[in-house]
């Protein structure tokens, strides 16, 4: 499902005297099947960013369409379920919202709400648990008794389970080990490929988001100042550092052999890749 | 032996049904930069804990010369400066200046004293500019520095960090990683850096590698960082640059492990 920002301004307390401009004019399209990751300091605005993707926030000017939904100034948030029901959000330490006594009653939870049909939801319950490498021992288990990592499991496939066509995830890697990472990644590329889910990631771990993504925004102050495919924005080493952020680091090895020695090794998201190309270079 | 500040022997720790810690021996000299890593779940944190006397445990634990018992806590805590990983959950004040009095305060030291060594610890760290705000208006890295002032500002012999890295952004994290190193350097004093990221390891001494309660590896960095076998069957990675270095050897490009970017770009171009 396609998401189109057009002209879209957002301010908290708007035409009041503490208007506070967040979002100034910004024009995005996610497009399905692709994964978009969205960086910049903290106060830029990405939050703000993608609570305007399900109608948490409402725009102050301009436009906003998910697929055939549109949202806009004079929209009314009660209208908001179906819209929701496509928008999946996982946010920072989703293992802290849990509230149900079993995995099963909290992965239901979401799907009930949504008013999924009661004969398909412990199928969809299974099939999202499936996606994130759970088996269904877990169904019957307490939540709160779990390891970091599967809780975190869990509380992406409550979001997987009523079938939502995006999927957002705020910060998904902090906290998480290697060994979370990587099943991270597994999980998200299994979505793009077999799923074909447009997947916007916010996070400030760019070296998970060199090994993922397809596009990345830098949001500065509440505008778009950057946009582009991984490799040219992520090696921005001047722009990401005025925002706090840092350079990955297969990424930085090639920029300082460009600037120290002015050879240029090209740009790579695999560092056997990198191997090779100093291979070349150095015999 | 006379010169272990910490000691750990046949420790073990249970919770509930599940044992946290199983049956561990360590020393830790004194002066050394230590890091004590492992995937989630496999006891780091609860070891740090027990060495400052907020868990329970089997076994013996001896950290100052003290044996951490009831007894010995207050004294313990004395010498022990630990930084946990959220700093929201431990700020009891408003203003900067007034949460670094509050922990001397708690040592009973005199006011013009107070000053003194407030005075010290923020010039010391270079945070005059956040003597008077408000601790709400810092950020994450902000916040996590005044975290780490009002624990140095007690001179500690031992400053433990749990996780102390985790919340941060990119830059911030590197900032507060060299200002460790850093104070390590400067002030002598044993670094304890418990972390589930191997990149955070680059400035230590020795690694204590945990999983599922137990040691699995205890070792110079050099040593451990060519464990990469192992430390990848518990799902650790090498940092970026040890690992560079050890892929660059097998094509003999380099013949010795690397741990900064601009000399290594200098060994391969001669």
């Amino acid at each position: 499902m396609e998401i189109k920002f057009k002209d879209v301004d957002f301010s908290y307390n708007g035409n009041t005297s503490i208007e506070n401009k967040v979002l100034n004019n910004i024009n995005i399209n996610f497009e399905s099947g692709k994964i978009y990751g969205i960086i910049g300091k903290s106060g830029s605005g990405k939050s703000s960013l993608i609570e305007l993707i399900n109608g948490i926030l409402i725009p102050t000017a301009g436009k906003i369409s998910v697929g055939k939904f549109k949202i806009e100034p004079k929209s009314k948030q009660k209208n908001m379920k179906q819209l929701r029901s496509n928008v999946g959000i996982v946010f920072q330490y989703p293992e802290e919202q849990f509230f149900c006594h079993t995995v099963k009653e909290e992965i239901e939870f979401g799907m009930r709400n949504f008013g999924i049909k009661t004969n398909v939801i412990s199928k969809q319950t299974i099939d999202a648990l499936k996606i994130v490498d759970l088996t269904e021992d877990y169904l019957e288990r307490d939540p709160l008794t779990l390891s970091h990592g599967e809780m975190r499991k869990i509380a992406f496939a409550s979001i997987l389970a009523y079938n939502p066509k995006i999927i957002v995830l705020d910060e998904p890697t902090v906290g998480l080990d290697d060994l979370g990472k990587k099943n991270l990644i597994k999980i998200i590329r299994k979505l793009k490929l077999r799923y074909d889910k447009t997947i916007i990631i916010v996070s400030h771990d760019t070296n998970f988001l060199l090994q993922i993504v397809d596009h990345v925004y830098l949001l500065e102050d509440g505008t778009i100042g950057l946009s582009g495919d991984k490799y040219t924005v992520l090696s921005n080493e001047e722009r990401l550092k005025k925002n706090n952020i840092l350079v990955p680091d297969i990424l930085a090895f090639s920029n300082l052999v460009m600037k120290k020695k002015n050879i240029k090794l090209g740009y790579r998201d695999d560092i056997n890749d990198l191997i090779k190309d100093i291979y070349r270079h150095v015999k | 032996m006379d010169n272990n500040i910490i000691i750990a022997n046949k420790l073990s720790c249970k919770f509930h049904d599940r044992q946290i810690l199983d049956n561990i021996n360590f020393e830790i000299k004194k002066g050394k930069f230590v890091s004590i890593v492992g995937p989630s779940g496999c006891g780091k944190s609860t070891l740090a804990k027990v060495l400052v006397g907020l868990i329970p445990y089997e076994g013996y634990v001896n950290v100052c010369k003290m044996n951490v018992c009831p007894n010995n806590i207050e004294e313990i805590r004395k010498n022990i400066g630990i930084v946990f990983e959220n700093p929201d959950n431990y700020f009891v004040i408003d203003t900067v200046e007034d949460e670094l009095a509050f922990t001397l305060e708690n040592l009973n030291k005199c006011p013009e004293n107070i000053k003194k060594l407030i005075d010290e610890v923020v010039t010391y760290l270079k945070i005059e500019k956040l003597l008077k705000k408000n601790i709400n208006e810092l950020s994450g890295g902000e916040k996590q520095i005044v975290a780490l002032a009002s624990v140095l500002i007690a001179k500690p012999k031992i400053l433990i960090l749990d996780e102390a890295f985790t919340m941060l952004d990119g830059e911030s994290h590197q900032v507060l990683l060299k200002l460790i190193r850093k104070i390590h350097q400067d002030k002598k004093i044993t670094i304890i850096n418990v972390t589930h990221d191997m990149s955070d390891t680059i400035y230590s001494d020795e690694i204590i590698v945990l999983n599922k309660g137990k040691i699995i590896l205890d070792d110079s960095k050099e040593n451990v960082y060519t464990q990469d076998k192992k430390l990848k069957t518990i799902g650790l990675n090498l940092p970026f640059m040890v690992d560079l270095s050890k892929r660059l050897s097998y094509y003999d490009l380099v013949d010795d492990m690397v741990l900064n970017m601009n000399t290594m770009v200098k060994k391969l171009w001669k």
